[in-house]
């Protein structure tokens, strides 16, 4: 059984990495509320693709041709928070490096090497990006149905379900780690520094 | 005591990054949400006041219903009307990009747009708005292949002028009344719209009224919000196959989309508030010794407060402007190559104070909270 739980320096590499519990939780909760916000955006995009030309009769193409554009505004507004990601990610993470700045020297001087100080700030960097990317989806994905319900019922409009597919999750996933990477150099090569 | 110069300053620059990317973001947001609003609502207002729009009171976008060309008659003898152009809105494709055909009766439509029109006496004659223009690389005796959107047919039109200037038309192509009609698939009684130029003074909006019967079918907003808090009588959303009027779905999508947009803004607010928040409580922490110095120096804890107030109020005030700024020429750089276009036509940013007040006012009560919220639970080193 103790094969298959990580190992204990693992667990310790990750505890010094992550930081100080509460800046870390509070770094997640920024990036998610992004990420939620165009995860949402994209679940939309996805229920007004499922919209099928041939239900419009006549004006299946006129529809289609509506329905191209929408989905390229939504796409260049992304762009746009993923800028927003980005410097919040740039901000969350000068705090964390300040944080954990004393721990890393004391390391530095046991011997640790600048490689390992900047392996233990890449993985902080992807477990933030993942645990972001998973909760954000998911509140996304919720929000959107509860609003979208909620105005269908209430402007009486068309009855279809804002889902998000595997293609869409690998977009956000992308989406979310290239803004946290990005966010994170700045930080990354001023703790190098140190 | 001159606080300023005890301050590093340098430590300000993650928040004010934060700052601008948020109020860039909330302007771009505003400007998309306008514009598209703009882009579906506009064919119904005229800055002098002087045109009325009237079509389908059944269709909530003046673009999908039909109305009777019989109409365009009677309002021709109503006392304060100028002139009166009976339009159709065709959608078609031109050189593989949706456009909207407008069909029109060119002196009637020269009178209303205060234009001169001069028509060679072609029989297939198409005039081309200067954005269409440009993008299709169209000049004047150019021969355009024009395919229906609603009608599966292509036929060859010959450019006889571009209509310069901006507003709508400069997205959109303008052939006769009887083309519209063929490729919008209407027969010749029918238009999508009529908009009418009246004498201000002379015109009384009861004639119109006697004329065209106003339909008690739409609901108002606040009915839609009552049917939303009683339960009792929400009734579940019909499948898209059950509906049988093909243009109430369109107006569904497009409203769809206008509620879509419309939310964003709230929303962009609302998720960048905790980054707004981390740099408040970056620059804080940056500054904790500094502000015990000054504490130790005789500042008050209500003194420090209102300083700290004003001296955020006036950084996130001031990083208003240069974000609505980048929102700005970021959305003009992107609308200029097409790439923001909604309804077939292409979106521009507005220039009016409203995008600027709404990223100021943001920026600033987002910041204005966290530091409020930071100063709570604030401690002196």
């Amino acid at each position: 059984m103790s094969n298959y739980l990580p190992s204990r320096p693992c667990l310790l590499s990750i505890h010094i990495s992550l930081g100080n519990r509460k800046l870390f939780a509070s770094q997640v909760l920024t990036v998610s509320f992004l990420v939620a916000l165009v995860s949402a955006a994209m679940s939309f995009r996805s229920m007004l693709n499922l919209a099928r030309p041939e239900y419009f009769g006549g004006w299946g193409a006129f529809i289609k041709a509506f329905l191209e554009e929408t989905s390229s505004l939504v796409k260049v507004w992304s762009w746009v928070i993923w800028v927003l990601t980005l410097t919040a990610v740039y901000v969350a993470n000068l705090r964390a490096a300040k944080s954990t700045n004393e721990v890393l020297t004391t390391l530095r001087v046991l011997g640790a090497l600048k490689k390992d100080v900047i392996s233990l700030t890449l993985l902080k960097l992807i477990i933030l990006g993942t645990l972001s990317w998973l909760l954000g989806w998911s509140i996304g994905l919720a929000s959107a149905q509860i609003i979208f319900r909620l105005t269908a019922y209430a402007l009486k409009g068309p009855y279809a379900i804002p889902l998000l597919d595997l293609a869409d999750l690998i977009r956000l996933l992308v989406w979310t780690l290239s803004a946290v990477f990005a966010g994170g150099i700045w930080p990354l090569l001023w703790r190098s520094k140190a | 005591m001159n606080i300023p110069k005890l301050l590093r300053w340098r430590s300000f620059t993650p928040l004010i990054i934060v700052l601008i990317a948020c109020s860039a973001a909330c302007s771009f947001t505003f400007f998309l949400t306008s514009a598209s609003l703009e882009v579906v609502e506009v064919p119904l207002r005229d800055p002098r006041g002087e045109l009325i729009v009237l079509f389908s009171s059944s269709s909530k976008v003046p673009q999908t219903g039909t109305i009777s060309l019989n109409l365009a008659e009677k309002l021709r003898s109503v006392k304060g009307v100028k002139a009166v152009s009976p339009e159709v809105l065709a959608p078609v494709e031109v050189e593989g990009r949706p456009a909207f055909l407008r069909g029109i009766y060119p002196f009637e439509f020269a009178v209303i747009e205060d234009m001169r029109i001069d028509l060679p006496g072609e029989k297939d004659w198409v005039l081309v708005g200067s954005k269409l223009g440009k993008m299709l690389g169209v000049r004047e005796g150019d021969v355009l292949q024009i395919k229906g959107l609603i009608v599966n047919k292509t036929i060859s039109l010959k450019v006889v002028g571009i209509i310069e200037g901006p507003g709508l038309l400069s997205d959109e192509l303008v052939a006769s009344l009887a083309l519209g009609q063929e490729l919008r698939a209407l027969s010749k009684d029918q238009v999508t719209l009529i908009r009418v130029r009246v004498d201000p003074i002379a015109f009384k909006p009861e004639d119109l009224e006697e004329l065209v019967p106003t339909s008690s079918s739409r609901q108002s907003l606040l009915e839609k919000f009552a049917t939303l808090l009683h339960p009792a009588s929400v009734k579940a959303s019909q499948p898209l196959s059950y509906i049988s009027s093909t243009e109430s779905l369109v107006e569904k999508e497009v409203g769809t989309s206008k509620i879509l947009i419309w939310s964003l803004v709230l929303v962009v607010v609302f998720s960048s508030s905790l980054a707004v928040y981390n740099g408040v409580e970056w620059v804080l922490e940056e500054m904790r010794v500094t502000l015990s110095l000054l504490r130790a120096l005789g500042l008050t804890q209500v003194q420090m407060k209102i300083w700290l107030l004003l001296l955020f109020a006036l950084i996130s005030v001031l990083s208003g402007p240069a974000g609505y700024l980048t929102g700005y020429l970021l959305f003009k750089f992107l609308s200029d190559r097409g790439m923001l276009r909604l309804m077939f036509h292409t979106l521009a940013p507005s220039t009016g104070i409203d995008a600027l007040i709404t990223s100021m006012v943001a920026v600033a009560s987002i910041t204005l909270v966290s530091l409020t919220v930071n100063l709570r639970s604030y401690q002196e080193v």
